[in-house]
C-alpha cells in the first residue's frame, strides 16, 4: 500500500514514454462478428438481452490501437467486476475463438466496471497490466428518475492502475461525449491519484495525443473533431452520406465473400490545405469511417440495424496510462527491481453536432412559414371582399 | 311543397320558442335564485378570468416546475415538452410513446413490450380525470395560442374562420399526424426506416421550438443536416413553427385543429369521468355556443339529439357552457354529477346583465 504523497513524488520522477509493449484492453466486439446478430445496441454499447435483463460480454484484446489489436487469451490472471453498488465480484471467464471473454448481467441502472489484471516479470521488471471497461446500463423504458449519483464513476480501491473518466458538467445517462468536449481522466493507483503518469489517447482514426497527469492525477484532452460534413450533390451537408447504411451493407457482403471492400485502403481522410475538407476528401473521410467501423463499432453488425447515421454515428477512442515504479520484490519466484504499471480503457465520442446545424436557415424556414400563411390569409380575405353592389327594387 | 317547406322552418322555431317560454318560467322558480350555494357560485363563475389564471398556473407548473424538482412523470396527456429539458415538470406522452414504438419488433411484440402498455395506462389515468380539458385548461401550447389571440385582440384585428368545406377537409389532418407518429416509429423498429426519422412528430411539433424559449433555450431553432431524415423533419418543424406563430395570430387555437394529441384524446374520451353534456330539449339553437367556440364546432349548437356532445376538435374550454343562456342546456358532469352548467343567472352575470342590488 502506498501513501498518496509518496506516490505522487515517486511517479513524478519516473514517468516514462509509452513503451512498445502492447497494452491490454476490453472490447465489446466479438472476434466472430456473426455473434453480434443477437445483440442490441444500448446506451452502454452492444448487449444481449436474456429474460429482459441486459447481459454484457467483453473480450480481451492486446495492442495499442483500436483497429490493430488482436484478441488475447489470459495468462493466468483474473477478472473483477464492480457493480453499480460498488460491490466487487469475479465473473467466470470463458474462452473461444482464441480470446478470453467474460459475461455478466447488468440488472440495475448505472455504471459497471470490469477489470482484468495480468502480471508477468520480464527483464527484471514486473509488468502489471490492467484492462478496464466502463459500461453503462440504462434503459429509457425504466424512466429517468434515477439517482444522479449513479452517473458518478466507480473506482476499484485495489486497482494497480486505473483510469477514471471524470464526468462532463451536467452529465446524465443520455450525455454523449462529442468532438470539442474536454475530457478529464484521473489516473489512480489503489484509489490514490498518480502524478506524472503518461496518458495517451488514440482515436479510431488514428489521432494520438499524449498528456501527463497533474498533481491531482488528472490528464485532460479535448476530443478532436475528425468527422466533417459531407456535401451531397444538392449542396446539403450531412455527417454521413445519405446512403451510408447501404454502402456499409454492400461492403459487409463483400467482406463475407472474402474480397476487400470497395472502401478498403481509403484511410487517409485528412484535411486539405487550409484546414477545410474538400468535398472529395470529406466523402473519403465518411468512407473511412465505414472502414473503421468494420473493426470497431460496425453498424452492419448492429443486429442488422445498419442505417444509423447522422448525429447517431460515433467513433471510439482508446485511452491508456502507464508509469514505472522503483519497487523491488519477487513475483512467482522471479525477482524484479521495478514495476511497470499500465492500464487502458475505451470510450466513444460523437461528432460535434453543431457543424451540421444551421440556426440561420432555421429562422429563414420559420419566417417562410409565417410569410406564407400571413400573405395567403391576407390575399384570401381580400378576394372574399365583394365590391358594393347597389340593389334596386321596383316597388311598383 | 312550399307549405311543407315553411312548416319545416316553422316547427323548430316553435319548438325553440316553447323551450324559451318554459325556461322563462323555470327561471323564476325560487330555488334557482335562492341563496349562494357552492353550485350556484360555480355556475356564476367568471370563466374567462378563472381560465386565464388556471392556464397561467398550469403553464408555470409545466414549463418551470422542473426547476423546483417537480416531476409528474413522462406520460402526461398534454404538451409538456420533453425538449424543455430540466425545466419541464413532466413529459408529453407522445415523446416516450414514439420512443417505445421504435423498439425492435422482436422486443416490442414480446413481454418487454408490456412496458408500452404500462406507459399507456399512466397516460390513460391522467387523461380520464380531465378528458380534453387538458387541452383547454392545461396545455402550454394552447395557452400560448390564447395569449397570441389576446395580442391580436389588442391590435383590433378580426379573427379568421374556416368555411364548412375547409373545416371538413382540414379536420382530418390531426388523424394523419397521429398515424405518422404511430407508424413511423414502428417502421424504425422493423428496420424499414433509419433511426434518423425517430420521434417524427416531436420534430414537427412547434412546442419543441416554442416552449424551451420560455427558459431562454433557443437550441431547437435550427435545421439539422446530419442526415436526410433529420434535415427533412427539422426543416418541416421550423416551417410549421412559422405557420403556428402566424396562424395563432389569425385564427383562435389554430394548431389545436391539427393536433394529433387531440385526435388521440378523442379515441378515449368516452371513458373519461369528465363529460360535456347537452340537453337538446332545453336548447333554443341560438348559436351563442358556436359563436364563442374557438374551434368552430357546429354540432354544439345544431345537434339537439346527442347528449354526449364532446367532438373530436373540442378542447373542453367550457366557453360554450358559460355562453349558453338556457338553464341546464349545457353542463359538465363528473362521475355523473353535474359540477358546472349553463344557467340564466350565470349567463346574466357574465354578460353584465344583472340588476344592481
Amino acid at each position: 500500500m502506498y501513501k498518496p504523497a509518496a506516490m505522487t513524488l515517486l511517479c513524478a520522477a519516473i514517468s516514462i514514454p509509452l513503451s512498445a509493449e502492447a497494452g491490454l484492453w476490453l472490447s465489446d466486439q466479438p472476434p466472430d462478428k456473426s455473434l453480434m446478430r443477437d445483440m442490441k445496441r444500448s446506451h452502454g454499447g452492444y448487449v444481449l438481452i436474456e429474460d429482459d435483463v441486459y447481459v454484457k460480454q467483453l473480450w480481451l484484446r492486446k495492442g495499442d490501437s483500436l483497429t490493430g489489436s488482436a484478441y488475447a487469451e489470459p495468462a493466468g490472471a483474473s477478472f473483477s467486476l464492480l457493480d453499480t453498488r460498488r460491490q466487487l465480484s469475479e465473473p467466470a471467464v470463458g474462452r473461444g475463438n482464441g480470446a478470453a471473454t467474460i459475461r455478466f448481467k447488468m440488472p440495475e441502472e448505472g455504471y459497471y466496471n470490469a477489470y482484468y489484471t495480468e502480471r508477468a516479470v520480464e527483464n527484471g521488471v514486473l509488468n502489471v497490466a490492467t484492462a478496464k471497461a466502463e459500461i453503462l446500463k440504462h434503459n429509457c423504458r425504466l424512466g429517468h428518475n434515477y439517482d444522479r449519483k449513479l452517473v458518478e464513476p466507480g473506482r476499484w480501491q485495489d486497482a494497480p492502475l486505473e483510469i477514471v473518466r471524470l464526468r462532463l458538467p451536467d452529465e446524465d445517462f443520455h450525455t454523449r461525449i462529442r468532438s470539442g468536449n474536454l475530457l478529464k481522466f484521473s489516473v489512480q493507483h489503489q484509489g490514490q491519484p498518480v502524478r506524472g503518469a503518461t496518458v495517451r489517447l488514440e482515436t479510431q482514426k488514428g489521432w494520438i495525443n499524449t498528456a501527463f497527469s497533474d498533481e491531482n492525477g488528472i490528464a485532460s484532452f479535448q476530443v478532436i473533431q475528425d468527422t466533417f460534413p459531407v456535401d451531397d450533390d444538392d449542396g446539403a451537408r450531412f455527417l454521413s452520406k445519405p446512403q451510408a447504411g447501404e454502402q456499409s451493407e454492400k461492403r459487409g457482403d463483400e467482406e463475407k465473400e472474402g474480397r476487400p471492400g470497395k472502401w478498403a485502403g481509403q484511410k487517409d481522410g485528412l484535411q486539405s490545405e487550409g484546414g477545410k475538407p474538400s468535398k472529395w476528401q470529406a466523402k473519403k473521410d465518411g468512407d473511412e469511417h465505414a472502414e473503421h467501423k468494420g473493426d470497431h463499432g460496425e453498424r452492419k453488425e448492429d443486429g442488422g440495424n445498419s442505417r444509423w447515421g447522422g448525429e447517431r454515428r460515433e467513433d471510439h477512442f482508446l485511452v491508456s496510462a502507464e508509469y514505472l515504479s522503483d519497487e523491488a520484490g519477487a513475483w512467482e519466484g522471479q525477482a524484479y527491481r521495478q514495476i511497470h504499471y499500465s492500464t487502458a480503457m475505451t470510450g466513444s465520442y460523437a461528432p460535434n453536432i453543431q457543424v451540421s446545424q444551421s440556426k440561420s436557415l432555421g429562422l429563414i424556414y420559420a419566417s417562410a412559414g409565417m410569410l406564407t400563411l400571413g400573405v395567403g390569409a391576407t390575399v384570401y380575405r381580400r378576394r372574399r371582399i365583394k365590391p358594393f353592389k347597389e340593389v334596386g327594387f321596383d316597388e311598383r | 311543397m312550399s307549405v311543407r317547406k315553411n312548416l319545416n322552418r316553422l316547427i323548430p322555431f316553435m319548438a325553440r320558442r316553447a323551450h324559451h317560454e318554459r325556461n322563462q318560467q323555470s327561471a323564476v322558480r325560487p330555488e334557482l335564485v335562492e341563496g349562494l350555494t357552492l353550485k350556484n357560485y360555480i355556475d356564476r363563475i367568471d370563466l374567462r378570468r378563472f381560465r386565464f389564471w388556471f392556464q397561467l398556473s398550469a403553464f408555470v407548473l409545466l414549463v418551470y416546475g422542473g426547476r423546483l424538482a417537480i416531476d409528474l412523470g413522462n406520460s402526461l396527456p398534454t404538451f409538456a415538452c420533453g425538449y424543455n429539458k430540466k425545466a419541464t415538470a413532466g413529459v408529453c406522452y407522445l415523446l416516450p410513446l414514439q420512443h417505445q414504438l421504435a423498439q425492435p419488433w422482436s422486443q416490442l411484440f414480446s413481454l418487454a413490450g408490456l412496458t408500452v402498455l404500462g406507459g399507456f395506462a399512466v397516460f390513460l389515468l391522467w387523461f380520464l380525470v380531465l378528458n380534453k380539458a387538458w387541452c383547454g385548461f392545461i396545455c402550454p401550447l394552447g395557452t400560448i395560442q390564447d395569449w397570441i389571440t389576446g395580442l391580436r385582440k389588442r391590435f383590433g384585428l378580426r379573427y379568421g374562420s374556416y368555411s364548412d368545406e375547409q373545416f371538413g377537409k382540414l379536420t382530418y389532418i390531426k388523424y394523419v399526424l397521429l398515424l405518422v407518429l404511430l407508424f413511423v416509429p414502428l417502421l424504425i423498429g422493423g428496420r424499414l426506416l433509419s433511426h434518423d426519422w425517430g420521434t417524427p412528430y416531436c420534430q414537427l411539433c412547434p412546442a419543441r421550438m416554442i416552449i424551451p424559449l420560455f427558459n431562454g433555450d433557443v437550441s431547437q431553432w435550427l435545421i439539422d443536416f446530419s442526415s436526410t431524415g433529420r434535415m427533412v423533419l427539422t426543416a418541416l418543424g421550423m416551417f410549421i413553427t412559422g405557420l403556428f406563430l402566424m396562424g395563432s395570430f389569425l385564427k383562435k387555437r389554430f394548431f389545436c385543429f391539427f393536433c394529433p394529441m387531440s385526435a388521440f384524446h378523442y379515441i378515449f374520451s368516452k371513458l373519461s369521468l369528465f363529460k360535456l353534456k347537452k340537453e337538446g330539449s332545453k336548447c333554443t339553437v341560438c348559436g351563442d355556443c358556436y359563436r364563442v367556440c374557438d374551434l368552430q364546432i357546429k354540432p354544439i349548437a345544431d345537434d339537439v339529439v346527442k347528449q354526449d356532445i364532446l367532438m373530436d376538435d373540442c378542447i373542453l374550454c367550457l366557453k360554450c357552457v358559460a355562453a349558453c343562456p338556457e338553464q341546464g342546456a349545457l353542463r359538465v358532469d363528473v362521475l355523473g354529477k353535474t359540477v358546472f352548467e349553463s344557467t340564466k343567472d350565470g349567463f346574466a352575470k357574465r354578460m353584465g346583465l344583472e340588476k344592481p342590488k
